[in-house]
């Protein structure tokens, strides 16, 4: 039996609507229905002005963002040229700001900013960025006086015009933000937002305690203030999402409708007024709390001590800095490698050494050997100890407890040297000994090992007892200090060649064991490497010997003696041809990045990054050695320069007791040097046979670091790249920076970097396209359930009509934008849904059900809904596609 | 205590633990002036508001007397705010319904008083139904700008209007006369009366003034009004049988329909029917204001699911003859 349902169907709007303001009208036809009243848009006389509403905002956008630009700029003490940035940001902020002045303004005026703020960057590509690294140097400089770090990192600036420079990268910047503060501020008046777009970048100037001129921060202050007034009040909303004209919004609940004042421009001016009075008189007011006293360095908290670890880390390495695997400060890295982007030495005193100076040149102090290696780490197993406890080093005779007076009897020239601990790591002995060569010397021309640069390290002692006094402790700032003394001989008395007739077969069977070890899947690797270098070349020179071959020495044998001779000929040779490819082919640096988690270092380092610091060349070397079939350690320690002695501190004019017999360099007496972790450094040690391990160095020569590559640009993508920023190819842009200017090719190709994201963006769009549909229809699903749920039974049937309706519009009749119930129900009648004519008797159940679901002043029923839901359900099914109906037969 | 205000003071409270968090640990000296404005700011806040609120005036405005459907209420909320602080957190909580309905849902008004002006809002009804329409406004909720505390200021704001139904084409009437009692008062279509005065007695509100016996009142020194003895006449009974369902046809061919008769220069009776005593009361109706008076009493009635008018007046009165029934759309005679 047909229903009746007395109250119409709604009327066809002559305008057109959106979605919300569609409900919005069904939901007062209910109410007029339910309350026999309704309540309309809400208005206000009279009218602000939308241009008023845009101008108030644009004022405040220029506060922030100048506001912000200004004050970083001006806490580093770099100068700008004041009316080019006023003008240039406000005329910016004016027109980001008005991009909501209505939807025109807001679809076609975004494309246009976005449109300049391109043009506008690749313009002044170089400008921008030699302005961001003006800044940066800046930065660097006050940092490291703040940290009293004795490097500075010192990015090139392609354009040496500051005043330029920097007011053009301010209007960049300043663009930049306005747009993103106008969605914060002129989108959603949301104060954290603009507080930390605004705020955070200060940070760089608040946390070494400068405080940006008080012009600037009345302005961020009154901002906020604003900011955040107006955003709690809602009184704030664009013009452009004012459908219709409308001056409220309105909100419905069960028990109460709030209608919300949309934009009181007036209101607007009078807060930000207020704002602006308020925070000059309040930072006048306070103004005497910017007081020197305030100084953080002079307190101390954990919180504080982290971040400034972390800040320095940044300020030393650069960004990739953060994301090292382990503390890279600087000292020993005990053999692990490539978790460091960059080392980051704090230059404070690891060690302090005393001693007499003469011509040896540097010194090493080894710490750490490692033989193992695994996993981009060598390790000091027990093999490594082994080795250790009988360490032949060049005529090594270690013994505790030989006397100072014994070694004086035995040898002509006797040094002592005092080691003192501080920074370093305590856990280690460190014992000194000279490189075998020089990098400027070739073995093969010297023929063996030089006589002149051997030395023993003969006896380690224990601290002497004056230097447990307190006043020494004080004098090196330190409560407790771990010393001890070191004799060795700085002169070599013998032949360099001469059999080591203390080296057992067991020991050098020992060596060949586990200093020949390489993971499996890294001969590929080093092979390759290997033939680059030309390895088998050097090594071929040497015809009569062959791979493996390991006999034991006979002293007495003339003819195992010239063979052996050759034997460290060859070894050295073939180290000494890799050495001269590491310095040609590969560069030094202290900021290499760091190594992919699922790569190899050695691999890494050798066939892609071909640039690194000591741990590198030394870890690699030590691999491809060992490839090659020399018994090479990787070793760790510090290393005191003849520039580090040069400058060290005379302490006594009394040189005796310190030495016998040695030549003194030019009565310089006894001095103390003091070793940073900076100085710690990585080697390797080949093994001779019959002679001992034998210190080499393999790093090429870094007499100065090179400007680091910074870029604007690469700044953002950097977010988006895997591979560190800091690469060999990084380097390419200085070429045409000299010119100032480049060509659009290479600025184009500086683009690449956006590919990713915009492969990430497209992505997410098609994934997005093809999901929605599904969304929807599972949140529709949803919604049905939950008000099946709740007795909502109307509003149930009310969800699956409109799925029936729009399947029905996109499917029969598109021309139909919104039907109303009766346009709906008369086509169905005439042409049914897959076009044969439904009876109008048999629609008018659903007809009726639908009218009173939607205008009725009670609720459909249970047994009303479970009635008419099949009905709506068949005639869904058959407005769907034929080809899946096909399907499904 | 307003509930609303919490959230906004949860947020306060941690902010300031934050920025305290801040001070403390970095030792930045703007953090701590941060940290020290935010401690003022919310004494500010109050004070400019308490300040301000205090002098806020509010007005509310409606320009009609009556309304004919279909019809717009304009009615204008006029904040005039004349102190220097603006006040952008001003919650107007307003009802309106139709007596007929239940009340819509409390409607609230979050609009700002600009400093040194005033403010017009308009909130325009639009009316669906005749009935009585009542408005109230109680209360204004001034918050503070930082909304940590609201001031609650209450007004008494109240009006009603009658909404008129919108004319309707009767049908072909063919009506009746009932036999009751008329009021000498009113005078016959030639304007002579036609019986003489029962009684003096005192004025009670709602008697006419014509009827006042100024003679025996100055005698007297209070107001006598005189009673005329009543006789029973032929008129035109109109009965509107209110129930729910049909509720605004009735009122709608109720009104036209005395209209018409009117217009036909008929004086008639309307009988409203009291359903908490089951009484009648039978209201003589001659122009148009006492049509009206009628309307609004019929306005004032309570509404049965379905009206027993009828049979009750048959109860009371079984010997009225023609009584004109409006049932819904339906004029039964």
């Amino acid at each position: 039996m047909p229903r009746t349902v007395s109250i119409a169907a709604p009327k066809k709007k002559k305008i057109r609507m959106n979605a919300a303001r569609r409900r919005e009208e069904a939901q007062r036809e209910r109410e007029l229905s339910l309350y026999g009243m309704t309540l309309e848009d809400v208005r206000m006389e009279p009218r602000p002005g939308r241009f008023f509403l845009c101008l108030i905002r644009a004022i405040l956008i220029f506060m922030a963002s100048f506001g912000m630009m200004g004050a970083l700029v001006s806490s580093f003490k770099l100068s700008f040229s004041y009316p080019v940035v006023i003008t240039g940001l406000f005329i910016l902020s004016f027109l980001t700001a008005f991009l909501y002045y209505n939807k025109l303004t807001f679809y076609i005026g975004y494309f246009v900013v976005f449109g300049s703020f391109i043009a506008f960057s690749l313009s002044f590509y170089w400008y921008i960025n030699s302005g961001y690294q003006a800044f940066m140097n800046e930065v660097f400089n006050s940092y490291s006086d703040y940290f009293r770090l004795l490097s500075t990192r010192e990015a090139s600036e392609f354009i040496t015009d500051r005043y330029t420079t920097v007011t053009i990268a301010m209007l960049f910047m300043g663009w930049f933000f306005s747009i993103l503060l106008n969605i914060t501020i002129s989108g959603y008046m949301n104060l954290p937002a603009t507080f930390l777009l605004t705020f955070l970048p200060l940070q760089i100037a608040f946390y070494i305690d400068i405080v940006p001129p008080i012009p600037y921060l009345c302005m961020l202050l009154a901002v906020y203030i604003s900011v955040a007034v107006l955003g709690r009040s809602g009184h704030f909303t664009l013009p452009y999402r004012r459908e219709n004209d409308l001056d409220f919004t309105r909100r419905r609940k069960k028990k109460r409708h709030l209608h919300t004042y949309l934009a009181s421009s007036r209101g607007m001016l009078q807060v930000a007024g207020y704002s602006i009075g308020l925070s000059v008189l309040f930072l006048l007011l306070a103004g005497g709390l910017f007081a020197d006293d305030l100084d953080s360095r002079n307190v101390s908290n954990g919180v504080k001590n982290t971040t400034d670890r972390f800040v320095k880390s940044f300020v030393q390495g650069g960004f990739s800095a953060l994301f090292d695997r382990y503390s890279a400060i600087g000292g020993l890295a005990r053999g692990q490698l490539g978790g460091i982007g960059n080392v980051n030495p704090d230059y404070q005193t690891d060690l302090y050494l005393r001693l007499v100076p003469n011509n040896s040149g540097n010194i090493y102090l080894k710490a750490f050997s490692g033989v193992r290696y695994q996993d981009n780490c060598f390790f000091e197993d027990e093999a490594a100890e082994l080795l250790n406890t009988k360490d032949y080093l060049p005529r090594l005779a270690a013994s505790h407890d030989v006397q100072l007076e014994d070694l004086y009897e035995d040898h002509d020239y006797v040094s002592k040297i005092w080691i003192a601990l501080t920074g370093a790591d305590s856990g280690y002995l460190y014992r000194p000994y000279f490189p075998l060569l020089s990098s400027k010397e070739t073995p093969l021309a010297a023929g063996g090992i030089p006589e002149t640069k051997q030395q023993k390290v003969l006896a380690y002692y224990d601290s002497l007892p004056s230097f447990d006094n307190e006043e020494v402790m004080k004098s090196f700032g330190v409560d407790s200090l771990e010393s001890y003394e070191v004799l060795y001989l700085p002169f070599e008395e013998q032949i360099a060649y001469d059999p080591n007739s203390d080296i057992t077969v067991q020991y050098q069977e020992l060596v060949y064991q586990s200093c020949l070890q390489i993971p499996e899947e890294l001969k590929p690797s080093l092979e390759q490497a290997a033939k680059e270098a030309g390895l088998f070349e050097a090594a071929a020179a040497y015809p009569s010997l062959k791979d493996g071959e390991n006999h034991p020495l006979n002293p007495d044998d003339e003819a195992s003696l010239a063979r052996y001779k050759e034997l460290q000929s060859q070894r050295l040779g073939i180290a000494a041809r890799l050495k001269r490819y590491f310095a040609t082919e590969f560069s030094y640096t202290m900021s290499p990045g760091t190594t992919p988690r699922n790569e190899d270092v050695v691999d890494y380092f050798l066939h892609t990054q071909k640039r690194g610091y000591c741990a590198h060349f030394a870890s690699s070397s030590a691999l491809l050695l060992r490839y090659m079939g020399i018994p090479t350690r990787y070793v760790e320690g510090y290393m005191c320069t003849a520039t580090d002695i040069m400058d060290g501190t005379p302490v006594s004019d009394d040189a005796s007791g310190w030495q016998s017999n040695a030549s003194e360099l030019e009565k310089s007496g006894v001095v103390e040097v003091q070793l940073s972790d900076g100085s710690a450094h990585a080697w390797i040690e080949i093994w001779l046979d019959g002679y001992g391990w034998i210190p080499y160095e393999m790093t090429p020569p870094s007499d100065e670091e090179p400007m680091i590559n910074l870029d604007l640009f690469s700044l953002f993508s950097g977010l988006f790249q895997n591979a560190p920023r800091n690469n060999s190819s990084g380097n390419g842009n200085n070429a045409n920076a000299a010119t100032g200017t480049g060509n659009l090719a290479n600025i184009f190709g500086g683009l690449r970097f956006l590919l990713r994201p915009l492969a990430i963006l497209l992505c997410a769009l098609v994934l997005f396209l093809l999901f929605f549909p599904l969304y929807r229809r599972f949140t529709e699903f949803l919604k049905i359930k939950n008000s099946q749920k709740h007795g909502d039974y109307s509003e149930a049937l009310l969800l699956s009509y409109r799925r029936f309706l729009r399947r029905l519009i996109r499917r029969r009749c598109p021309e139909l934008k919104h039907p109303t119930l009766r346009d709906v129900f008369n086509e169905m009648e005439k042409e049914g849904v897959d076009g044969t004519p439904i009876p109008a008797d048999e629609l008018a159940p659903l007809h009726s059900g639908l009218s009173e679901a939607a205008y009725g002043r009670g609720e459909l029923s249970a047994e009303d809904y479970q009635a008419l839901r099949p009905v709506l359900s068949s005639l869904n099914r058959t407005l769907r596609p034929k080809k899946q109906k096909n399907k499904k037969r | 205590m307003n509930s609303r205000n919490i959230p906004y003071r949860i947020t306060y409270i941690l902010a300031l633990f934050l920025m305290f968090l801040a001070a403390v640990f970095y030792r930045q000296s703007l953090l701590t002036v941060l940290l020290l404005l935010l401690l003022i700011l919310p004494v500010l806040s109050l004070a400019a508001t308490r300040f301000a609120s205090r002098r806020l005036r509010i007005s509310v405005e409606n320009p009609h007397d009556e309304l004919t459907l279909p019809a717009t209420l304009r009615v204008r909320v006029i904040l005039h705010n004349p102190t220097p602080f603006p006040l952008l957190n001003c919650c107007l909580r307003f009802t309106a319904r139709n007596l007929y309905f239940p009340p819509l849902p409390t409607q609230e008004l979050l609009i700002p008083a600009e400093a040194g002006r005033r403010m017009e809002y308009l909130l325009p009804f639009r009316l669906d139904a005749a009935g009585m329409f009542s408005f109230s406004l109680d209360e204004i909720c001034v918050s503070d700008y930082l909304h940590l505390y609201s001031f609650r200021l209450k007004r008494d704001f109240r009006f009603e209007l009658p909404i008129l139904p919108a004319p309707v084409t009767l049908p072909p009437l063919n009506l009746t006369k009932a036999m009751i009692e008329s009021e000498e008062s009113v005078p016959s279509p030639d304007g002579e009366l036609t019986s003489d005065i029962r009684q003096l007695r005192d004025y009670r509100p709602g008697d006419r003034i014509r009827d006042i016996h100024w003679k025996m009142t100055a005698r007297v020194g209070d107001v006598m009004v005189k009673e005329y003895e009543r006789a029973k006449d032929l008129y035109y009974l109109l009965l509107p049988e209110t129930d729910k369902r049909s509720l605004q046809d009735c009122i709608a061919y109720f009104y036209s329909l005395g209209q018409w008769l009117l217009k036909q220069k008929e004086n008639y009776r309307v009988a409203l029917y009291h359903i908490e005593d089951r009484s009648f009361e039978f209201l003589p109706v001659s122009s148009e204001d006492e049509l009206l008076i009628c309307l609004y009493r019929l306005y004032l009635e309570p509404v049965e699911e379905r009206s027993a008018a009828y049979e009750s007046l048959l109860n009371q009165k079984p010997d009225i003859g023609g009584v004109i029934r409006i049932h819904g759309a339906h004029i039964l005679s």
